[in-house]
């Protein structure tokens, strides 16, 4: 299933690509008759199907997303998408474990506290880290960690990666953070309400054991399909914080294949693909996840099979 | 809970509250949407104006202020604006599916020509679709016919063909755009030149011995055969000498080539190359590289690959190669012997020397070059050979911006005093701004809009330099009648009322506002020097004022002119 809607979603990526307005290959002191042939080169003229057709054979028998068309003057692209996918990749991990924790810390904090300080606090932190963008973030950080107080570097440097990964990531998380926050307080505070909670309650158990055993493991299943997609959100980049801090991950690398000189119709869809693989790979551990959570999902698949 | 519920709400009202004064002060800041209102226009003439939303914050401003300069000028006329990208921009514009657009053209050598040509017949850049043959006459005659062999002859000719395109309003200046630079305390040496290559380093000097300099983009490619922007112009010209450099006022000096015999017709020139230039994988630079090259050039299908042909450098059958598919072969250059290089021209080109610091002239060292291969070359440190000043020591395309060091074994590495330069790609002035006083940067570009912040400021406006950015921003329409457009920019007059409605000077001083100069020529000023009296082409920028000055009563005139020619 998963691999038919990965070749449908490339497919209509195709099809959008190539329809989209913008030239694959500017050049404004060629002649049309050498742009028509750089055109033809690039397999341009071809009907759209046997170009569909082309470009999936290459991809499966060598595995490579072409060369670009426009951008970085046709280097391959296996050169340029393992670099910037390392970058996205490290720092939309560490936003993403940071988020996740601190978030779900945060909400069982707020649970646990209902009506009191710690509630109205994370409730309000919440709030902020929904509404507040993170590349506004990220500007906050950079102005006063490396400018009025110069303890990070103010743009991204690979050579120092973990010093100079920590605000574009804090950044990033923020809005993860915000959001395990919110859903696990709520989560929480409707299960805490729940029959079952009362019942073991009652026979005696309190504590850690209730806590994690009983209300944060049914709370989880909705939260862990909230955390999903914001996985891949991170892992493929945050654009504007990349444009902001000058990291060369994929995000930027995006809008620079669309927004540049001309448009790069491989690297458009070499993005795309990957974009979309991650996420319906995301979405088949999540329901797989599921499971493990949630032993009614489990004993209904096992019914079934 | 209670409590909880009571403060979501009082932040969802603030934030109302706060959306609303947003957007009425931007409803009351900007009354008129673009191409919202009719104005009650006479039936038809609606234009569209299309430009770059990604080509420069002034972009947008100018824009807008083209089109109320229009439409207070001409009451029949409504404007519509059309943002997109510059790719689209230029797409629609070669495709011939627009009727205004808001272009520009940044000159690729230091003669008139490289403007003129655009406006040749059938030429790439004609987005007009204009066409003179007495005009094509004289821009044959003068870059490859009787008119080259005589300097003074041709820059006269040069004048009255470019007296054809103002006459004609096929295009109309708007500005020639400058850059305002920051460059930090104890920066100096650092060339800015508006042509060919934007900065040189090789005598600058900096406090820290590494400067940082900010790039806008990420460099596309380290290929001289590749490469089309400015910014890899840059750095292939800090790791690779051509025959010639560029000095700080632009002029053509040795650099491999120690001189340069020229025959009697002015036809052959002999370059003599220096024995002591080395690439830094220790082989020695000679004729071959060039001539392989060159040649090299002339297979691929390249933007730049036009340098060599008829319109520029003349050298001799690049014309058949590059568009008659005659055999590379033929191309007119030949290394004599490895330190001796002949090149044959079609005609006399008087700037040629001065075409050699250009990238695409560069050599290439062939055995290194067939080893990497082509698809990798100038892709990393390793798959780059530098002979200059810098060698590179970090790039990978789209992902590390590109770092130099010095190269310990440039011929002339005693007159080199940095010890290298790290390139920054940085996104938005505002952010460079602050990189700049941060001490991040150590060269870097500001906007227009921060420059009156700059010049107030103490300690930063001793910093401040404007530099020419030697490209020129103007108006071009389609003269032709297509699916955006009814056709009525082929008429002269139409097209001269436009054109002397603008009024520059407003438009510099309230939207550019970067220093950059409001320009009247159609080939820029700043570029572009007489051999012979030195005088800059374009200074005397009164020259073809009549044609596209501000001035209402003619505007007037030639619209009314226009409207009943057009039956409106």
């Amino acid at each position: 299933m998963a691999l038919i809607t990965l070749l449908i979603i490339t497919f209509l990526l195709f099809l959008l690509v190539r329809i989209m307005p913008g030239n694959p290959f500017p050049a404004e002191r060629m002649s049309a008759a050498a742009i028509a042939k750089k055109r033809a080169e690039m397999g341009l003229d071809n009907p759209m199907l046997v170009q569909f057709w082309n470009y999936i054979k290459n991809l499966i028998a060598s595995g490579s997303f072409g060369n670009g068309s426009a951008l970085y003057n046709g280097a391959p692209i296996s050169s340029v998408l393992p670099v910037a996918m390392s970058n996205s990749f490290r720092i939309g991990g560490i936003s993403i474990c940071f988020g996740v924790i601190v978030g779900l810390i945060l909400g069982i904090a707020a649970a646990l506290n209902r009506g009191k300080f710690w509630d109205v606090f994370c409730t309000v932190l919440s709030i902020v880290g929904v509404c507040v963008p993170s590349y506004v973030f990220m500007i906050f950080l950079q102005y006063f960690f490396s400018y009025k107080i110069p303890a990070f570097p103010f743009y991204f440097d690979s050579a120092r990666f973990l010093h100079s990964a920590i605000m574009p990531a804090l950044s990033l998380s923020l809005f993860s953070m915000s959001t395990v926050a919110r859903f696990t307080r709520n989560e929480m505070v409707e299960v805490m309400d729940s029959d079952y909670v009362l019942l073991a309650s009652s026979k005696g158990m309190y504590g850690t054991k209730l806590v994690t055993k009983h209300i944060l493991r049914n709370a989880l299943i909705p939260i862990v399909t909230v955390i999903a997609p914001l996985i891949v959100d991170l892992l493929t980049g945050a654009l504007v914080v990349e444009k902001i801090y000058g990291i060369n991950g994929i995000g930027k690398l995006m809008v620079d294949s669309i927004t540049g000189e001309g448009v790069d119709y491989n690297y458009v869809l070499a993005l795309g693909i990957l974009y979309s693989t991650l996420y319906i790979g995301i979405m088949l551990v999540l329901d797989i996840a599921y499971g493990l959570l949630d032993p009614r999902i489990r004993v209904a698949g096992n019914k079934e099979g | 809970m209670k409590r909880m519920k009571a403060i979501v709400v009082a932040v969802l009202a603030l934030a109302m509250v706060a959306a609303l004064c947003a957007c009425g002060n931007k409803g009351g800041d900007t009354p008129q949407g673009s191409g919202a209102a009719d104005g009650g226009a006479a039936k038809g003439m609606t234009y569209t104006l299309i430009y770059g939303n990604n080509e420069g914050d002034e972009v947008a401003l100018v824009a807008q202020s083209l089109k109320d300069q229009w439409e207070e000028a001409f009451p029949d006329v409504t404007i519509n604006l059309q943002p997109m990208t510059k790719s689209e921009r230029l797409e629609k514009m070669q495709n011939d599916n627009y009727t205004i657009a808001l272009t520009r053209w940044g000159p690729d050598y230091a003669d008139p020509m490289t403007y003129l040509g655009m406006w040749v017949t059938d030429a790439p850049n004609n987005y007009g679709f204009w066409s003179n043959p007495e005009y094509d006459a004289i821009i044959k005659s003068a870059s490859s016919g009787e008119l080259a062999g005589d300097y003074d002859a041709r820059w006269a000719a040069l004048y009255d063909a470019e007296e054809m395109v103002m006459k004609d309003a096929v295009i109309t200046p708007l500005y020639t755009k400058a850059n305002a630079n920051l460059i930090a305390d104890g920066v100096q040496g650092v060339e800015f030149h508006p042509v060919a290559l934007n900065r040189v380093y090789k005598r600058a000097t900096c406090p820290s011995g590494t400067m940082n300099v900010m790039f806008s983009t990420n460099v596309m490619s380290l290929d001289t055969n590749l490469a089309t922007d400015g910014d890899s112009f840059e750095v292939i010209a800090d790791c690779i000498d051509g025959l010639t450099q560029m000095d700080a006022e632009g002029a053509a000096q040795p650099a491999i080539a120690e001189s340069w015999d020229i025959s009697d017709d002015q036809m052959t020139y002999t370059f003599h190359l220096r024995k002591d230039a080395v690439w830094n994988n220790g082989t020695p630079v000679t004729a071959k590289d060039f001539e392989f090259a060159w040649k090299l050039s002339m297979t691929a299908n390249v933007e730049y690959n036009y340098m060599f042909d008829n319109t520029v450098a003349c050298v001799k059958n690049a014309d058949a190669i590059l568009y008659e598919g005659a055999d590379p072969e033929t191309l007119g250059v030949k290394a004599l012997d490895d330190y001796t290089l002949e090149v044959q021209l079609e005609a006399p080109v008087s700037f040629f020397p001065s075409l050699m610091y250009f990238p695409t002239f560069y050599p290439i060292n062939q055995a290194f070059y067939e080893q990497v291969g082509a698809d990798n070359y100038g892709t990393s440190p390793e798959t780059f050979l530098s002979n200059g000043a810098f060698v590179l020591s970090e790039y990978t395309p789209g992902t590390a911006s590109p770092k130099v060091v010095k190269n310990p074994n440039y011929y002339d590495a005693a007159s080199v005093t940095l010890n290298g330069i790290n390139y920054q790609v940085v996104d938005g002035s505002d952010n460079a701004l602050t990189a700049f006083k941060n001490g991040t940067l150590d060269i870097s570009v500001i906007s227009g809009d921060q420059v009156g912040a700059v010049e107030k400021d103490a300690t930063l406006s001793k910093n401040l330099n404007v530099t020419g950015a030697g490209y020129m921003w103007y108006v071009t329409f389609s003269q032709t009648k297509n699916q955006d457009s009814n056709g009525d920019f082929a008429n002269t007059d139409l097209r001269l009322a436009f054109a002397n409605a603008i009024d520059r000077e407003f438009l510099v001083d309230n939207y550019v506002m970067d220093g950059s100069l409001p320009t009247f020529t159609c080939v820029p000023p700043q570029f572009a020097a007489s051999a012979t009296t030195g005088e800059d082409f374009s200074a005397d920028q009164s020259r073809f004022k009549e044609y596209c000055d501000y001035n209402l009563e003619s505007a007037q005139a030639h619209f009314a002119d226009a409207k009943a020619a057009l039956g409106y």
